[in-house]
């Protein structure tokens, strides 16, 4: 058949396709035409006509700053850390919940565990500091047991891993939903012929659910790389004064104080750009690992 | 009372004492904030210290409410961001579903798999604030409810999931509705839609939430205060107090709002979204699908 | 201005901006003498020399003014003659509408044309209706970015360069707004007599590469510095009178907590620990001192050294709150621990201490029996500590320079004339209090403000009339003023200048925040006992090969 035909043929996929065309186009990629700052030493004054070029200048300067480096592992450490313990969570408590037989009890938890997600990191800090803090809950439980108190709140070593924990908390819920709505699409009579194959429940867990569940998880995932450079800002901005900044820099917060705060809009830029680039990569990367190994990927 | 398929065996029972003690002890660890904050939100401001945790208000009153809700600020952000949330959320729906469904058949249709490319990775580059303020400056939306809606009509995170989902959906159903005559926008509306009522109520949630979260395009785009959504004007009682490290305390600040009224505030920016969720959950139900594949 | 230290902001009421000084730097850096100096030539390529700063005249005597024979402490007023005289003779407006740019904290102020009739009076006055964007705090430098570079600039724009809006030091030498030394330099000032009022070290501190892009909203230079405690613990521990020295002092933060009894600390954040009792008592200098030419950073100095030891010693003997890392960032808290009578200090900007609203009116309506003082910290060898003087100004007002005809400038600059009333004129109750009767009362010849929410929202000028010169405490007690300058009396001797207020760092603004961040972490760390004291010279490196040396270089050249 020939292109045109074809084209034809499928006329009203493009008619669904060409609104949603034109709004990424517009509104996505016209805008991006501002990146060229990167290659500037960018003032909103003069604009990208009139300010200067500096060529690969911001670029190298990310490169070669200690901070920086010190701010890029921050980075990858937080980052490994969500995408190894933060990434299943919702998947696992979907499946716990899942395994609520009565519909009532498994709405109503439902409705609480999502309830973190609505609470602004302002008020979860707070919070989060006077139960863990020297004078907190927890410090308080542990005397009373008579064990010695820990050192959390303020200790750069716990910063990771209270990192990871409080997004856990405050997302877990919310990342429930997308999971919970996979696992409606498995069909019930694939669970029903898989136990008169006398499979228990583990093996239906790894015959029947995650198989139905496999394509959402590896979508997920795959975008989840593409922002292996970006960690909770807001959430990390807050508690670095309590942290400290060797324990708590990341790209996002140096960006933002050496970027936005001190009038480089150029460097800002061209960190956003390599960002962009190494989370490409990382994309194409696993999409090109998810089809060798055997799924489809998800281009 | 929930009833146990005949083909699942029952539990042991240390695996289901695990079970309950664990969600008791989520459910507790998720709750808690809530309370705390509402139990704030009811307390005498000269009485309640800020950071201490509550259980029970300290010396109860309303006063926080009153003096939020008698001024115009607070109840007309909330109308404000509940129109914007509405009708955003049907905008954001009708353009993403279109799209994802469009995108279904990479293979079949030319070009379609280029533009699912384009989709995605305009998720990897931003073009910052300033490109994207000058673009809905030069289309005239400034001061406009649109300039809230139309540079996010389509998340391309959730046109993704939809389409993921779609494409679960088995093709011969979809060939059984083409034998029939069925046209594409048939098949959308007739066959995809209706087994996909989990998935669209997860993604309108996603779009609804994130409108009703959204502060710093009202504030890029509005100047007048008028018309200020309800986390903005949220922000302003909540964050006054606190600012970002990075940023300055003014010395210049006038009184600070008591705590209970920052909690007060937050309580009614955030029930009224609460609300949707169990309204939602109706549509998560299983079987459709199978009856459709027993058929 | 330039580096600015998150904590000094803090602690020293951000007007300080940065900086510690030292007993060492002498007055080798200390400012130009008010008035003389038309501006350095150095910075960003300097500027002709026909162009000078405005030239300032003194304030008018007025009924129930207090003034202070400390030169330099601004005045008092126990009341304010009502309804005082007219600083402006003639309507600066010319009809239509002007527009303005402004921060906000609160909750959005509704405007005139929802019958906000401090608006409305506004408006008549001026013969212009203000047509105001209010933007919140928290993205103001996002919002006027992008405002800047969208083109259209209002005709009156809020700049804060010296704080969140240091980017703004990047493009405003490009042009963006004009150098109002060619509007109101010399003599041309007396044009704008509320203007020419304006204090020469506000004008001088505006400066940014020599060039005034903008009228500085001017406000008293005693800002930070000071410290409100606990008399009653203290007399209850037994030390009532103030300390005098170090050994004094020591005995008094432990007296302190003894009179406060268990559970309660004396300190509460690292500001108050380190900065005041640590760094003003052992005379620590203004952010840099000169030392025979060369610029020497606050924390290379031994006085820093010793206040820093200081301060690490506190929190380990336990006067310091144990949640201090975790207070330091939260003023509702830490002020709230003092309220609630756990920690014996706490610090705000002078004039937050008094008023209807301020700290020591907040003590007792939470403990009517409570007894607070407040105090410049003792300096270590006798005498007072260092106290850093504020800019005299916090934001700025500027005049974008695509406005070009001359007549209209001169329209706005009319109006922050009027804006900039000072008081005892009858335009400063207007702008500060609104209208008679409706935003506030007039009881025994003191203002009281309305209480009622609604109309309180009526205030909507926010940095746009935020002229203060003296203390005036409207709803308080009328001895308010007084005590207030009293302290500024204590404060204005101990002041000591930074060597380097009015030059320019590209260094310091793009990198300056990421440097304090630095210096930050080892501070915590060294005083809540994670770190040595020996690992300071490990942050002075980090510091110096991060930017510091840069810096320093960058200022060396313009002495």
């Amino acid at each position: 058949m020939s292109l045109g035909r074809r084209i034809w043929r499928e006329r009203w996929m493009y008619l669904l396709i060409l609104p949603g065309f034109i709004y990424f186009v517009i509104f996505q990629y016209v805008p991006l035409y501002g990146n060229m700052a990167a290659w500037q030493d960018y003032s909103p004054f003069l604009g990208l006509d009139r300010s200067l070029w500096v060529g690969w200048e911001n670029f190298q300067r990310i490169f070669v700053d200690p901070e920086l480096i010190r701010a890029l592992w921050n980075t990858l450490l937080l980052s490994a850390l969500q995408l190894f313990f933060a990434f299943p969570a919702p998947l696992l408590l979907a499946l716990v919940l899942n395994s609520i037989l009565s519909g009532k009890v498994r709405r109503v938890i439902q409705a609480i565990v999502y309830l973190p997600h609505f609470i602004g990191w302002v008020i979860v800090v707070s919070i989060w500091n006077e139960v863990l803090g020297p004078l907190g809950v927890l410090n308080g439980l542990l005397g009373i047991v008579g064990l010695p108190a820990v050192d959390i709140i303020g200790n750069p070593a716990a910063f990771p891993a209270l990192v990871t924990m409080q997004v856990i908390w405050k997302e877990v819920g919310w990342g429930t939903i997308i999971f919970l709505a996979a696992l409606l699409s498995i069909p019930n009579e694939l669970y029903e012929s898989a136990a008169i194959d006398r499979a228990g429940p583990w093996r239906r867990l790894w015959h029947v659910t995650l198989p139905g569940m496999s394509s959402i998880i590896v979508l997920l995932l795959i975008l989840r790389l593409g922002s292996v450079l970006t960690v909770g800002f807001e959430q990390i901005l807050l508690q670095q004064p309590i942290y400290g900044a060797d324990a708590s820099q990341t790209l996002d917060t140096f960006v933002y104080f050496r970027g936005i705060n001190g009038g480089d809009w150029g460097l800002a830029t061209a960190a956003g750009l390599v960002k962009g680039v190494i989370g490409s990569a990382l994309v194409i990367g696993a999409n090109w690992l998810a089809k060798r190994l055997g799924g489809d990927g998800i281009f | 009372m929930a009833t146990r398929p005949l083909w699942m065996e029952k539990p042991h029972p240390i695996a289901q004492a695990l079970k309950v003690a664990l969600l008791a002890v989520t459910v507790v660890v998720m709750l808690y904030p809530f309370i705390h904050v509402i139990a704030v939100s009811f307390s005498d401001s000269t009485k309640y210290t800020p950071g201490d945790l509550l259980l029970l208000p300290k010396g109860f009153t309303t006063e926080a409410y009153k003096l939020v809700l008698n001024g115009a600020v607070v109840p007309r952000a909330l109308l404000v961001s509940i129109g914007v949330t509405v009708v955003g959320t049907l905008v954001n729906m009708v353009f993403t579903v279109t799209m994802a469904y469009g995108l279904t058949q990479t293979k079949r249709v030319p070009g379609s798999r280029f533009v699912l490319l384009i989709v995605l990775f305009s998720m990897l580059f931003s073009a910052g604030i300033i490109p994207n303020y000058l673009l809905v400056k030069g289309l005239g939306m400034i001061d406009t409810y649109w300039s809230l809606i139309i540079p996010g009509t389509i998340s391309a995170f959730n046109l993704v999931v939809i389409r993921n989902f779609f494409m679960n959906i088995p093709e011969e159903l979809l060939d059984a509705a083409r034998i029939d005559g069925a046209g594409e926008l048939q098949i959308l509306g007739r066959v995809v839609l209706p087994l996909s009522k989990a998935v669209i109520a997860v993604i309108a949630l996603f779009y609804g939430v994130a409108h009703w979260n959204a502060f710093f395009g009202a504030m890029l785009y509005l100047n007048d205060t008028k018309m200020w959504p309800v986390q903005l004007v949220l922000r302003q009682y909540v964050l006054q107090a606190e600012p970002l490290p990075g940023a300055q305390l003014e010395p210049s600040q006038v009184a600070i709002t008591p705590h209970t009224v920052q909690m007060a505030v937050l309580v009614l920016a955030t029930v009224p979204i609460l609300v949707v969720y169990p309204f939602l959950q109706r549509y998560f139900t299983k079987g459709v699908l199978t009856g459709a594949i027993k058929g | 201005m330039t580096t600015i230290t998150r904590r000094s902001a803090l602690a020293l009421g951000a007007g300080a901006a940065g900086s510690l000084a030292l007993a060492a730097c002498s007055n080798e850096g200390r400012g130009v003498p008010p008035g003389q100096d038309p501006g350095p030539s150095g910075g960003n390529g300097g500027s002709p020399e026909t162009l000078q700063l405005p030239t300032t005249v003194p304030l008018p005597e007025i009924e129930g003014v207090s003034l202070s024979s400390v030169p330099g402490v601004p005045p008092a007023f126990t009341s304010l003659p009502h309804p005082g005289t007219p600083s402006v003779t003639q309507k600066p407006g010319r009809g239509g509408e002007m527009d303005t740019f402004t921060i906000t904290w609160g909750a959005p102020p509704k405007l005139a044309e929802d019958g906000n009739k401090w608006h409305q009076a506004i408006n008549e006055a001026l013969g212009v209706a203000l047509n105001p964007v209010i933007v919140p705090a928290q993205t103001f430098g996002d919002k006027l970015v992008t405002t800047i570079a969208g083109g259209d600039i209002p005709e009156i724009t809020t700049n804060e360069p010296s704080y969140r809006g240091r980017s703004a030091r990047k493009y405003m030498p490009q042009g963006v707004f004009h150098d109002l030394r060619e509007f109101l330099g010399g003599d041309k000032v007396l044009k704008y007599p509320n203007l020419s009022m304006i204090p020469a070290p506000a004008w001088e501190n505006s400066r940014i590469g020599g060039a005034l892009y903008g009228v500085p909203c001017c406000r008293n230079e005693t800002v930070g510095g000071t410290i409100a405690y606990r008399q009653d613990w203290a007399e209850r521990g037994g030390f009532g009178d103030r300390p005098a020295n170090l050994d004094d002092f020591r005995k008094w933060l432990k007296a302190l907590q003894e009179g406060g009894g268990d559970g309660t600390y004396v300190t509460a954040t690292l500001d108050q620990t380190l900065s005041m009792c640590g760094l003003q008592v052992h005379k620590v200098c203004n952010n840099w001192t000169v030392d025979g030419g060369k610029l020497v950073k606050d924390h290379e100095t031994e006085e820093y050294e010793a206040g820093l030891a200081f301060a690490r010693q506190m929190f380990a003997d336990g006067l310091v709150h144990p949640n201090m890392v975790q207070l330091t960032p939260n003023p509702a808290e830490y002020r709230g621990q003092f309220y609630a009578g756990t920690v014996a200090m706490t610090n705000q900007n002078l004039d937050g201490y008094f008023g209807p609203n301020g700290e020591l009116a907040q003590l007792s309506q939470r403990d009517a029996d409570a007894k607070a003082e407040i105090m410049v910290p003792p300096g270590h060898d006798g005498g007072s500590g260092s106290v850093y003087p504020d800019l005299g100004f916090y934001c700025m007002l500027s005049i974008p320079s695509s406005v070009t005809d001359p007549d209209r400038i001169d329209e706005i600059l009319g109006v922050i004339n009027f804006l900039a009333a000072p008081m005892g004129s009858s335009e400063y109750f207007l702008v500060h209090n609104g209208v008679e009767g409706h935003n506030y009362t007039v009881e025994d010849g003191q203002i009281v403000p309305t209480t009622d929410e609604e109309i309180r929202r009526e205030s909507f000028l926010s940095q746009l009339g935020a002229f203060t010169q003296g203390f005036y405490f409207a709803g308080a007690p009328a001895d308010h003023a007084l005590q207030a300058q009293k302290v500024a009396e204590e404060m204005v001797p101990a002041f000591v200048a930074d060597p380097t207020v009015g030059l320019d760092s590209e260094a310091s603004f793009s990198k300056g925040d990421a440097l304090s961040t630095i210096v930050n972490d080892y501070e915590v760390g060294i005083v809540t006992g994670r770190r040595e004291m020996s690992e300071l010279e490990e942050m002075r490196k980090r510091w110096r090969d991060g930017g510091g040396d840069e810096m320093r270089g960058e200022f060396e050249e313009q002495l």
